[in-house]
């Protein structure tokens, strides 16, 4: 097994800081992460990280992440499922099957995009199944598409398909909508939009591709099946750490629970950014964050603290 | 250097898909081919790592780019229904997919593992 002094989870803000500083000082360094940039990718504009004016999210987590590697992390994408204790070390277990020891943890998993959890979800991923409608809606052109979720995001990617499909179901549990009211009164007066409320997808259907999906109506029960090849999935995020199980304190929000230098009740594993119970879930803060918890786990390894250098 | 490919310079240097039935890659060098567009986020990670890439392995790979939004007779070709979607085309293998942002370090793994 592969051992490293510190594993960090996640390549977000704050486990792409985090790998920054560890790795200037010298640590032996591993970020696991699912994607690189994490939600900030989901921002067209950021507005609010200081020292870039202005800038779409995807080029200022490239920056994130040539700045982290620069200083000599190594990178493999996966999905962290386990952190075992062994001895002083932690294991790490990934959902590939591969495992690499470190000896301290940064879990810096942020949130994850929820998922609908129907059969075919995973199957047609990128075969009809899309979470980044503004990626893909082009590929949609006078196609028939589902958009499952109420809130901004769902009501937005609505609209942007009007521009392409030629028809939207737009599936909702209830019949709330969290979107902004004129966005909702916008979109549900669109000619090519239908808004099916409580409802859920049962199952997405198709054989290389998606050709139709089953929608339940959760009161009544009845199925209905529609023709559709495209479903945008834009039912937000989830703080997702129920996989570390009792290693680590959280709280009722499933936050990891820090002290204010990233230290989790588990000593060795450290939290930082959105995952944590930090206040704020920003970039900036994530990112500041993200170089306590990689300072930390320098002190930790070396029993003092590391000397700030402005190098 | 990443090349840009249109419908035309395809058929010539990677498959020819009008006269082809079966994939047969024209190229004497492996290649990576990067659908994108221009309106999607993650691709612009990939983008900059493709261009180092593509200077780090002059002469062992090639490394194009195709336009979803205007070659999109090339992504109905592919089937491509989601961007970024990479392409690994080794010689004298069937091409792998694979869909989403990567890493540099992936790249350069399945670089080693696929290609060369
Ligand atoms: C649409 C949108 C717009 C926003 N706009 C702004 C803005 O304008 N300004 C601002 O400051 N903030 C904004 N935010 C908030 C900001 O994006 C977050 O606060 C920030 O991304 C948090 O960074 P993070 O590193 O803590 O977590 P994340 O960005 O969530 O990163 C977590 C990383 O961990 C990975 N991961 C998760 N689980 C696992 C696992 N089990 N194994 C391996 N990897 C895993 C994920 O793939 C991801 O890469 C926005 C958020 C959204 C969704």
């Amino acid at each position: 097994m592969k051992e490293y002094d510190t594993i960090i989870i996640g390549g977000g803000a704050a486990g792409l800081t985090a790998a920054l500083y560890t790795g200037r000082k010298k640590l032996k360094t591993l970020i696991v992460s699912i994607d690189l940039g994490g939600q900030t990718l989901l921002t067209d504009n950021i507005e609010n990280y200081p020292g870039v004016d202005s800038s779409p999210g995807p080029e200022l987590m490239a920056k994130f992440q040539s700045q982290a590697t620069k200083f000599g992390a190594e990178v493999i994408m996966g999905e962290a499922n386990a952190i075992k204790k062994i001895g002083k070390t932690f294991e790490v277990n990934l959902s590939n099957g591969e495992k690499y020891s470190g000896k301290t943890i940064i879990v810096a998993s942020g949130k994850t995009a929820r998922k609908i959890g129907a059969p075919g979800e995973d199957k047609f991923m990128g075969r009809g199944v899309s979470t980044c409608a503004t990626c893909d809606a082009a590929f949609f052109k006078d196609k028939e598409v589902v958009v499952v979720g109420g809130g901004n995001s769902a009501f937005e990617a609505a609209e942007l398909l009007t521009k392409f499909a030629k028809k939207i179901y737009l599936v909702h549990r209830n019949d709330k909508f969290r979107a902004d009211e004129i966005t909702v009164e916008k979109v549900k007066k669109l000619k090519q939009v239908e808004v099916i409320p409580f409802s859920q997808l049962k199952e997405i259907k198709g054989d290389k591709f998606v050709d139709g999906v089953s929608i339940e109506n959760i009161e009544s029960k009845k199925i209905k099946e529609v023709k559709a090849n495209g479903i945008f999935i834009e039912i937000g995020y989830e703080l997702k750490t129920d996989w570390l199980k009792s290693l680590v304190k959280r709280n009722d929000k499933n936050e990891i629970v820090i002290d204010d230098r990233c230290n989790t009740s588990q000593k060795g594993i450290f939290a930082a950014g959105d995952v944590s119970t930090v206040p704020y879930k920003q970039t900036v803060i994530s990112a500041g964050e993200g170089a306590k918890a990689g300072l930390e786990a320098y002190k930790y390894i070396n029993g003092a603290e590391a000397a700030i250098d402005w190098k | 250097m990443v090349e840009n490919l249109t419908a035309e310079t395809f058929r010539e240097k990677v498959f020819d898909y009008k006269n082809e039935k079966e994939w047969k890659y024209r190229g004497e060098l492996p290649c990576i081919i990067d659908f994108y567009a221009d309106w999607c986020g993650p691709c612009k990670m990939v983008s900059p790592i493709l261009d180092e890439l593509s200077e780090e392995y002059t002469g062992k790979i090639k490394i194009y780019k195709i336009n979803t939004e205007t070659e999109k007779e090339l992504a109905s070709v592919f089937q491509i229904m989601s961007i970024p979607t990479i392409l690994f085309i080794a010689l004298g293998k069937d091409p792998q997919g694979v869909r989403g942002a990567l890493p540099k370090s992936e790249f350069e793994k399945k670089i080693k593992e696929w290609l060369l």
